[in-house]
């Protein structure tokens, strides 16, 4: 930033300040006597940029409006690396009110902020850096000049550690609360652990009494299957008993018949054919039947076919009525289903009666009633026994649904933990990194420093001190040609001291210029060689143009230049005026 | 060294942003830790490198330079 113009009203003793033209590269001198108004330039140029002077905050900045004046105003016109000129307004009234208003200068119509806090961040985006770092370098006031705080944040910022330490704190930060997280997991994670211990499930236990039950469940099954086997099959026998037994005496009597028919059929065949055979049988008695023979073969061979086909069918209906008492038969044959001894023997009796139908049904029925009957107790009791274990299964298989479920949850936790342990030590490796980074900034910050110092401070002490030490703390000491060795600041005259602090001032300003500013920068000198004589002055002087390409404009204070310094520019202040063009 | 001419502007440092010192840093400080005989893991390095790269591009992105 290289101010190309300033305009002002009404701030403290000038009633009009109009500075054009303001050279870019070169020393600006600005000369007077005690309160002429040499500080208030350098003042003006704060509160344009900032809204606050080095000795006013925003509190009491209503003190900056010109004596028995209701409002004061500043225009800033400067120039940005870029090439690009800008302008600043700003005006104040003693209600307080605070306008400001920063715009290209072609663009005057289009501001690119306007109110007090936005243009200050606008502002901040262009040069970027604020009011605590342009007071800590760029702008030496009168009455500030002291050894850089190391712990302070605008030095930090200079340093280029500001980040650094802001991330590794922040990060820090982060490893604070997920140790906390760990903790709080690690917690959660015993009781579960001891939750689980103490419920101790056994998947074996479980197994064994969901295969008691599945037997149980397997055995009743059978005997209902039994049993409706029995109930089903002696319903049958005692349905078609009787008509087995009505169909077995029609079938023994066709047998009978039929017989019969067959034996009579084969006597008159055999007469016949005996008299066939032998024709002088003709002649006896049997000669009266002859005739008869062929027609009483006929008439007894006619019904021996309808016959034998009845018999027959009676056969097949005897077959099919019979298949009760089979599967009866069978069924008593292999009823070993947990009957009593005794009871297992009666089966084994009435096993042929069924299959052969000899019981009549209402007599097997009352026989194989208690066969049923203990068929049903055993059925009874399996089911019973079932039912008895569906309560402890219930419970194991509740057991095993929460066992399962703390396992999960137990094996989420250790990985929640696992990652947020892996995430910390990877973290602290961050934090060591950044803690090592901003030490070797820091290091080299200080090595730049005494290097920019080393430029100026022979030139500022006439030789007497030639460089300084900065510790990683900034405690400087400074290097005596005389004494051969360090000295601590306190060793040293207050004179010598102020001389030193502005070396080390204009090394900042330097290093802040170059390392984050990256642009020309103005440079505001409130008095620096009050404790100079004339000869230093007159070389401070001719050095300071050429300290740095970063910083070619510099505004230089005094009561009086000494003769023979060469300015760009100089501006005289006096008690009386209260204009200043 | 008492006149203006045995004085030179300083040479302007050299402009990084604070992240590529930093990762310059990093790389630096991986070879020596890599070459120093000891034991190295390289993984968890590099994810502290990450680690440390993100939180300072958040910063950046928030004004921090």
């Amino acid at each position: 930033m290289i101010i190309q113009n300033l305009r002002a009203e009404n701030i403290l003793k000038y009633k009009q300040l109009d500075l054009q033209e303001i050279p870019p590269h070169g020393l600006i001198a600005i000369s007077g006597q005690n309160e002429s108004g040499k500080s208030t330039i350098g003042e003006t140029i704060c509160f344009a940029l900032f809204g606050r002077t080095f000795s006013l905050d925003h509190n009491d900045i209503g003190k900056l409006i010109r004596w028995g004046e209701n409002r004061c105003s500043v225009t800033i016109g400067f120039i940005e690396e870029s090439g690009e000129s800008f302008e600043l307004s700003r005006s104040l009234d003693i209600d307080g009110n605070h306008s400001a208003r920063l715009c290209r200068t072609d663009d005057r119509d289009n501001p690119m902020a306007t109110g007090a806090e936005t243009v200050s961040h606008a502002l901040f985006q262009l040069t970027t850096f604020g009011y605590d770092e342009f007071v800590e370098s760029f702008y030496l006031a009168q009455r500030e000049i002291t050894s850089p705080q190391p712990h302070s944040l605008t030095l930090k910022t200079i340093a280029g550690l500001s980040t650094l330490e802001k991330g590794a704190f922040t990060i820090e930060e982060e490893v604070h609360r997920d140790e906390a997280n760990i903790t709080k997991i690690e917690q959660e994670l015993q009781q579960q652990q001891d939750e689980l211990v103490t419920m101790e499930f056994d998947p074996d236990h479980l197994q064994e009494l969901q295969r008691q039950k599945s037997h149980a469940d397997q055995e009743q099954h059978k005997l209902t299957e039994r049993i409706d086997h029995y109930e089903s099959t002696l319903t049958a026998y005692s349905r078609t008993y009787p008509q087995l037994l009505s169909h077995t005496t029609a079938h023994s009597r066709l047998t009978f018949w039929l017989g019969l028919n067959i034996t009579l059929l084969l006597i008159v065949a055999t007469s016949w054919l005996l008299m066939t055979i032998q024709p002088e049988l003709k002649q006896s008695w049997l000669n009266i039947f002859s005739p008869l023979l062929p027609q009483g073969m006929g008439w007894m061979a006619l019904p021996l076919i309808p016959l034998f086909f009845l018999r027959k069918s009676y056969s097949s209906s005897i077959k099919r009525l019979r298949l009760p008492g089979v599967a009866l038969g069978a069924a008593l044959q292999d009823s070993d289903h947990g009957l009593p001894p005794e009871l297992g023997k009666r089966c084994n009796q009435l096993a042929p009666q069924a299959t052969e139908s000899r019981l009549e049904g209402a007599k097997l029925t009352q026989e194989i009633e208690p066969v049923l009957k203990a068929l049903k107790s055993n059925q009874q009791e399996s089911a019973a026994k079932s039912k008895k274990m569906i309560e402890p299964i219930q419970v194991e298989e509740q057991r095993q649904v929460q066992t399962a479920t703390l396992g999960q949850s137990i094996a989420r936790l250790e990985g929640e933990m696992d990652e947020l342990v892996s995430h910390n030590h990877s973290r602290i490796i961050s934090i060591e990194l950044l803690a090592g980074a901003s030490r070797h900034l820091s290091r080299r910050f200080n090595h730049v420093i005494r290097e920019h110092v080393g430029m100026t401070l022979p030139l500022f002490t006439e030789n007497r001190y030639e460089h300084l030490q900065i510790e990683d703390d900034m405690t400087i000491r400074v290097f005596s040609n005389e004494k051969r060795g360090y000295l601590e600041l306190d060793e040293i005259s207050s004179g010598t001291q102020r001389q030193i602090m502005l070396a080390v001032r204009l090394a900042l300003s330097q290093e802040l210029a170059s390392k984050r500013v990256q642009s020309n920068q103005f440079l505001i000198l409130d008095e620096p060689f009050a404790f100079f004589d004339q000869e230093r002055t007159i070389n401070s002087l001719a050095v300071l143009p050429e300290l740095s390409e970063d910083l070619p404009q510099i505004f230089v204070t005094s009561q009086v230049f000494p003769d023979g310094a060469a300015f760009q520019r100089e501006i005289a202040c006096s008690r009386e005026t209260t204009v200043l063009q | 060294m008492s006149s203006s001419e045995q004085t030179k502007p300083l040479n302007v440092t050299e402009r990084r942003s604070t992240i590529e010192e930093f990762l310059e840093y990093c790389a630096a400080e991986k070879n020596n830790r890599q070459n120093s005989g000891e034991p190295f893991d390289a993984e968890s390095f590099d994810q502290g490198v990450e680690i440390a790269l993100q939180k300072l591009t958040s910063l950046q992105k928030e004004g921090w330079t």
